[in-house]
């Protein structure tokens, strides 16, 4: 007998095959948990993307919303609102040259504010880490186009160093002032992200 | 209807009990026959004596499964006829007879048919019931059911490759185990 014959033998014979496992084979379905496992797979693939994109829109929507619900002006007015309150629980410098005698020689950082209406100077001391978060924001507002958003305060950080830097000017060499403050024209709108940290440093 | 039913009536002797068959079973009965004999009529043929046969076989049979009964009855009849066809053309058969040819040693010597035929089934048996579940319904579908690979592939949701791959592992097995036993 040849092999091809015992191969046609053997075929035959596959209906030794027990009862059972013809049955079982006949009526098998693949177990749901290998269907289970797919659409887990895909739906948490979906979830992954949904997620993905939720984020996206809801960061385009809290993008556009600042933009559209705290404007420019908006934030500026804030920032005022901000001032004008402090201002309040501090004790101003009457001029220049005071703001100067008492803040440039203690080798510390300040942020420092001017009422444009009063020319009342004001000051906190604040941290390094604030000093650098706020000059991390100061170069980030969008530039001002109108000469009637000049707004109600003047606003500048003095470094530990002694530079002085104004976060509603653009960074150039021009704009960073050495033991003096200057008064200026806003050329920059503060960044809503600024305003927060103002918010967090004065209250 | 539940088998139980239908082999109730092949022993009242209702002709509904192939009605009922041929609703259940018929699909199944049909496609087995037709991939072994690559022939709609020659299947349908085949089909319909594997009603006659059950129907003369019992009421003195009383099959448990019926589907396993049915089934067997219904290739037998279609090897029969794939024997009878078989000088004319090639069928589907031919196929799986290559595949077996793994399982046969080069230099074996002849089959007994008699006295072995037992061991034959009990080293069959033994060898699906230490598989798993998976791997013996596709041995099952491919060399019971002679059903293509891609049908496999299809219905149980795994790839062409990986069936083709489960059954050459599983002929080198079988024939490892047919050669222990002496069986080949």
């Amino acid at each position: 007998m040849t092999r091809s014959d015992k191969a046609k033998y053997l075929f035959e014979k596959m209906e030794l095959i027990d009862d059972a496992y013809i049955d079982e084979a006949a009526s098998y379905r693949p177990r749901s948990g290998r269907i289970l496992k797919k659409a887990s797979v895909i739906i948490a693939f979906a979830a992954v993307l949904s997620l993905f994109i939720l984020l996206g829109m809801g960061s385009l929507f809290f993008r556009d919303h600042s933009k559209k619900g705290l404007s420019d002006t908006a934030e500026k007015y804030y920032a005022a609102a901000l001032f004008d309150q402090v201002s309040e629980n501090h004790t101003p410098h009457n001029s220049e040259a005071e703001l100067l005698s008492s803040v440039m020689s203690d080798g510390c950082s300040h942020l420092i504010w001017m009422s444009v209406e009063s020319g009342k100077y004001y000051d906190v001391k604040i941290n390094a880490s604030q000093e650098s978060r706020l000059l991390g924001l100061s170069a980030y507002g969008t530039p001002i186009t109108e000469s009637s958003e000049n707004g109600s305060y003047r606003v500048w950080i003095k470094r530990q160093d002694g530079t002085v830097i104004s976060p509603e000017l653009k960074r150039s060499v021009g704009n960073i002032y050495y033991g003096t403050v200057f008064e200026y024209d806003p050329e920059l709108a503060l960044s809503d992200e600024f305003v927060k940290s103002l918010e967090s440093i004065l209250y | 209807m539940e088998d139980k039913n239908i082999v109730d009536l092949y022993w009242e002797r209702s002709e509904n009990a192939i009605k009922q068959t041929d609703i259940k079973y018929g699909k199944l009965l049909f496609k087995l026959s037709f991939q072994l004999l690559s022939s709609r009529e020659d299947a349908e043929e085949c089909v319909n004596d594997t009603y006659v046969a059950a129907w003369e076989a019992m009421p003195e049979e009383r099959p448990d499964r019926l589907c396993a009964f049915l089934c067997k009855i219904d290739r037998r009849i279609s090897i029969n006829k794939y024997r009878y066809m078989h000088r004319q053309k090639r069928g589907g058969a031919d196929l799986i007879v290559e595949e077996l040819t793994d399982c046969i040693p080069s230099g074996s010597d002849e089959i007994t048919d008699k006295a072995e035929n037992d061991r034959l089934s009990d080293t069959i048996n033994g060898f699906l019931g230490d598989l798993s579940e998976e791997k013996r319904v596709v041995f099952v579908k491919r060399y019971f059911y002679s059903e293509p690979i891609s049908e496999i592939s299809s219905q149980m949701k795994i790839s062409e490759g990986k069936i083709k791959t489960m059954l050459y592992r599983m002929r080198l097995s079988l024939l490892s185990l047919l050669e222990k036993e002496g069986l080949l």
